[in-house]
């Protein structure tokens, strides 16, 4: 584009901002947004350095507007932060199974923090909960963008505001985010009063709208908080990991990609350990995407996932069910795989084909593995 | 020859009828020859009428009774069958033990062929009921004996909302957190 990029961009530049709709904070100090710790903050546990290291290999000049654009979006976060608002949000995402939609009333305080109710309906009840606002708030889809995120969707699209646009009936600024073949990935719409994120969709690669996020009613007034709150959100896992419990990991089988097709990156890992054994979350971002991808030592139970629908990817076997996330579950050769995303389907596919698989044997493969256990069953001695 | 020829046997027989039996009898009371000859074929038809048939030879008998058997398919007697040692005089009844031997003894040529074929039909059955056991045992591939798991696919969806931002979907309330759709709409 032959434009300097500003200097003290390395970083993803400038302060985080929140945006609208505060999913569920809860990061605390020492659980701080690996995406950019907070100066002077301990350093996490497990050990200095984080998964990813936002470098600047990869990075590419950029014009102008498309600085100007991610500004935008950076500024969004910090708007979701300090303006007082409430209003109502729906979250759709479109899939083969059809569109499924969430309504989430909403409610910030920014001394207090923020209430989502998750509106119910005769078939669901529904429910409520409370996350508080003096937590490092964790990077939200309509909270705007995060350091890390931020520089990701910089490299992988060009993003540019496009003009102007209306959303929850306020006047707003588009941005689009479009893929090297010219091709819309998302489009933003930021309120020209607030600054606030009032709109995000997603499109796949045929231009389709597979994924929406989008205030309804939005209103800038400091909500009230009556009566007792909520049952507070939970915290995500505490444990974060370093590079070097990465390395340390892997030397112990456990696998754990860098990248992942369609431009993800490792952005973010987490330990928690559930019945004495360790369970991986292992979050991948391309900017857009949100795919967290969860690893366990054992064999799958395939019997409790006889509700969900069976799948082959590539050939390979897994069990999906479809929603507002997607999420998929499969058995590798000694770990089993969960995988729960905010993607396009095919995004989805395509990581979900890159990761470990158990093999399939052929017919005689079988045989003699049907052997063997009998042999073990008969002999237990040997 | 009698006066009354072929009316004299049927006299003697009961064959005639009214008349006729009259006019032999009176024939009869004045002819003395008639009457001699009459006496002759009473006598004879006596005498015939307790006579019966000859007994059956012992050897036919046990054969007979040989032939009746146990139940079952008569086998066919084979032309070298010592069928001698069987008929012996005496022998028990239906169910021996010697007819038994007897039908074997007779099928004995025949068997070894069948014996054959059933081994090879098992020995068949046999190796398809291993494959197939063998098909059955390694189909849902283990981790070489790892304890099974269930992944808290609701857990995770909710810890990945809240690292990524996302409108949580799932209820920390609900105890399983399930994961729940509020509305949902089919594709038109």
């Amino acid at each position: 584009m032959g434009v300097r990029r500003p200097r003290g961009a390395a970083r993803g530049g400038g302060a985080l901002i929140a945006a609208v709709l505060a999913a569920v904070v809860t990061a605390g100090p020492a659980t701080a947004c690996p995406f950019a710790l907070p100066p002077g903050k301990a350093v996490p546990v497990g050990g200095g350095g984080l998964p990813y290291e936002p470098g600047s290999s990869g990075d590419r000049d950029r014009s102008a507007t498309e600085e100007e654009a991610l500004a935008l979006l950076e500024a969004a976060e910090a708007a979701a932060r300090k303006t007082p608002y409430e209003g109502v949000q729906f979250v759709s995402s479109w899939g083969r199974g059809g569109a499924r939609t969430v309504l989430v009333e909403v409610r910030h305080a920014p001394s207090y923090g923020t209430v989502v109710a998750v509106v119910g309906t005769p078939a669901d009840p529904g429910s409520t909960m409370y996350a508080r606002n003096d937590l490092a708030t964790r990077s939200a889809r309509l909270r705007g963008m995060s350091g890390t995120v931020l520089r990701l969707l910089g490299r992988n699209y060009l993003v540019a505001p496009v003009g102007e646009g209306s959303a929850a009936g306020r006047s707003s600024t588009v941005v689009e985010a479009r893929r090297d073949d010219g091709s819309v990935a998302a489009r933003f719409w930021v309120d020209r009063e607030s600054g606030l994120l009032l709109r995000r969709q997603m499109f796949d690669e045929q231009g389709r709208v597979v994924r929406a996020n989008a205030f309804i009613d939005l209103r800038l007034t400091r909500p009230r908080f009556t009566g007792h709150l909520p049952p507070a959100a939970p915290r995500p896992w505490e444990e974060l990991l370093s590079r070097g419990d990465i390395a340390d990991l892997r030397a112990r089988g456990w696998t754990i990609p860098e990248q992942l097709p369609g431009g993800l990156v490792l952005v973010e890992g987490r330990t928690t350990v559930a019945r004495n054994s360790p369970v991986l979350h292992l979050g991948y971002s391309d900017g857009l995407s949100m795919i967290s991808l969860f690893v366990q030592r054992g064999k799958l139970d395939t019997a409790k996932f006889r509700a969900w629908q069976r799948a082959e990817f590539a050939g390979k076997p897994v069990y999906v069910r479809g929603g507002v996330q997607q999420q998929v579950v499969w058995a590798g050769p000694r770990h089993v795989y969960t995988v729960v995303a905010d993607a396009p389907p095919s995004t989805v596919r395509e990581a979900v084909t890159a990761l470990p698989h158990q093999d399939r044997p052929g017919f005689w493969g079988r045989v003699l593995r049907g052997l063997e256990r009998i042999g073990a069953w008969l002999n237990p001695f040997g | 020859m009698s006066h009354l020829g072929d009316r004299l046997a049927a006299l003697i027989d009961g064959e005639l009828d009214h008349d006729a039996r009259d006019r032999v009898l009176a024939h009869l009371t004045g002819c003395g020859e008639c009457r001699r000859e009459a006496d002759a074929y009473r006598r004879l038809k006596a005498e015939l009428g307790h006579l019966t048939g000859p007994p059956p030879s012992s050897e036919l008998m046990h054969r007979l009774l040989s032939m009746a058997g146990p139940a079952g398919p008569m086998p066919r007697p084979a032309p070298t069958a010592p069928a001698r040692n069987l008929l012996r005089p005496g022998r028990a009844g239906p169910g021996s033990f010697g007819a038994s031997a007897a039908a074997l003894a007779a099928g004995a040529h025949r068997g070894r062929g069948g014996r054959l074929r059933y081994a090879l039909v098992g020995a068949v059955s046999l190796g398809t009921l291993a494959l197939g056991a063998s098909f059955a045992a390694g189909g849902s591939a283990g981790n070489g004996g790892a304890r099974p798991v269930t992944p808290p696919v609701e857990v995770y969806a909710f810890e990945h909302a809240v690292t990524v931002g996302e409108v949580p979907v799932v209820y920390p309330g609900a105890g399983t957190g399930a994961v729940t759709t509020v509305v949902s709409t089919a594709r038109p």
